[in-house]
């Protein structure tokens, strides 16, 4: 499974870029700079990842540095899929 | 061609704002939402409407009721239970099979899916059952609402604010906690967070699953293709199909599928067709 594609997946579909995301790299800034990426979209990116990956997120494990850039996201996946 | 009017529909705590879809002819059969719960359903409202277009378009009498305390019916969310929930599935189907003889069929969306769960469960009766994308454990679904607190924080200068779980465990308290300016009640989120997707021992009607999927190479829904196995496995008549298209309940902009209203327009008329 390639991650960072189904996290841009996620994104794209979320926030409604329309593809967008096809220039995001995993340096690319997310909270603060997509400004389609208010709170409503942090959960609806959340709940779609646990869906899609099949895990369950707690509280403590994410927090905004989570969605710093693609590639702090990515990590996070990874972590959880261990 | 079909025809759409709203009224108000007494009942117990106030009225309920309804909105019917009818058919030109009469009806082949009846379809009661039973809808996604909270921010899902302003996200689906768009969806759901142009379904129960298409629906009626095809024959069917298609009933929305917003849920007591909704915003368009009488309350406030505050004084909203799980119960007076499935009361009001009860009366949209009641009052379904006061306008017209036919099957029922019960369009459940989301969270919507564990209402409908609850309402077979306390002796409500449909003669099919199709799940959009639903709901199988009702205490994720409530986590998944909470988070919208916890998020609106960290947009907030990283503030500590109130997380999932605390908030979970104030309404477990006996509080009632406001999300996204929605008040819940504990008494909504006891029976919320303890429902989970069944069906009736004896259930003999055809169940549609339909599972909403992105384009290409993604994962599949693990939780419910191993719902769907659960009650083969029982002997179930259960469908499993899986729609390319948007998460509407969940994206930013309000999306639509159309191929979920066609792949819904089928199913519910073939098995109107079979009644």
């Amino acid at each position: 499974m390639d991650i960072t594609k189904e996290v841009l997946s996620i994104l794209d579909e979320v926030l409604s870029l329309n593809g967008r995301t096809a220039a995001f790299t995993h340096d690319t800034p997310l909270l603060g700079a997509v400004p389609e990426l208010d709170s409503m979209a942090v959960v609806g990116v959340i709940n779609l990842m646990e869906e899609r990956f099949d895990f369950f997120v707690e509280d403590d494990e994410i927090d905004g540095a989570t969605f710093a850039t693609v590639g702090t996201l990515v990590e996070f996946i990874q972590g959880k899929l261990g | 061609m079909s025809a759409r009017e709203a009224f108000f529909a007494d009942a117990a705590f106030g009225q309920r704002f309804c909105i019917v879809n009818r058919p030109s002819g009469q009806p082949r059969g009846l379809v009661l939402l039973v809808p996604p719960l909270l921010e899902e359903l302003n996200k689906s409202r768009r969806m759901c409407a142009l379904a129960a277009h298409a629906l009626a378009d095809a024959g069917l009498l298609v009933l929305r009721m917003d849920l007591h305390g909704c915003g368009d019916s009488s309350g406030d969310l505050a004084d909203a239970s799980w119960g007076t929930w499935i009361d009001d599935v009860e009366r949209g189907a009641a009052w379904l099979r006061s306008q017209a003889d036919g099957p029922l069929f019960i369009w459940a969306v989301r969270g919507g899916a564990l209402l409908a769960g609850d309402w077979l469960a306390r002796g409500g009766r449909c003669d099919g059952l199709m799940l959009w994308h639903p709901v199988v454990e009702g205490r994720r679904n409530l986590v998944q609402f909470l988070r919208l607190a916890a998020a609106a924080d960290w947009q907030d200068e990283r503030k500590a604010g109130a997380s999932a779980s605390s908030l979970l465990a104030r309404l477990e308290q006996g509080a009632g906690v406001e999300v996204a300016g929605y008040v819940i009640s504990p008494k909504l989120a006891e029976g919320w967070s303890s429902s989970r997707l069944e069906l009736p021992p004896g259930f003999a009607a055809p169940v549609a699953v339909m599972e909403m999927a992105a384009a290409g190479d993604v994962q599949p829904n693990r939780a419910l293709g191993e719902w769907v196995a659960r009650w083969l496995g029982a002997g179930q008549s259960v469908s499993h199909e899986k729609v390319i298209g948007p998460f509407f309940w969940q994206t930013q902009e309000i999306e639509v599928s159309p191929a979920l209203i066609d792949a819904s327009c089928a199913v519910l008329g073939r098995w109107a067709h079979a009644r």
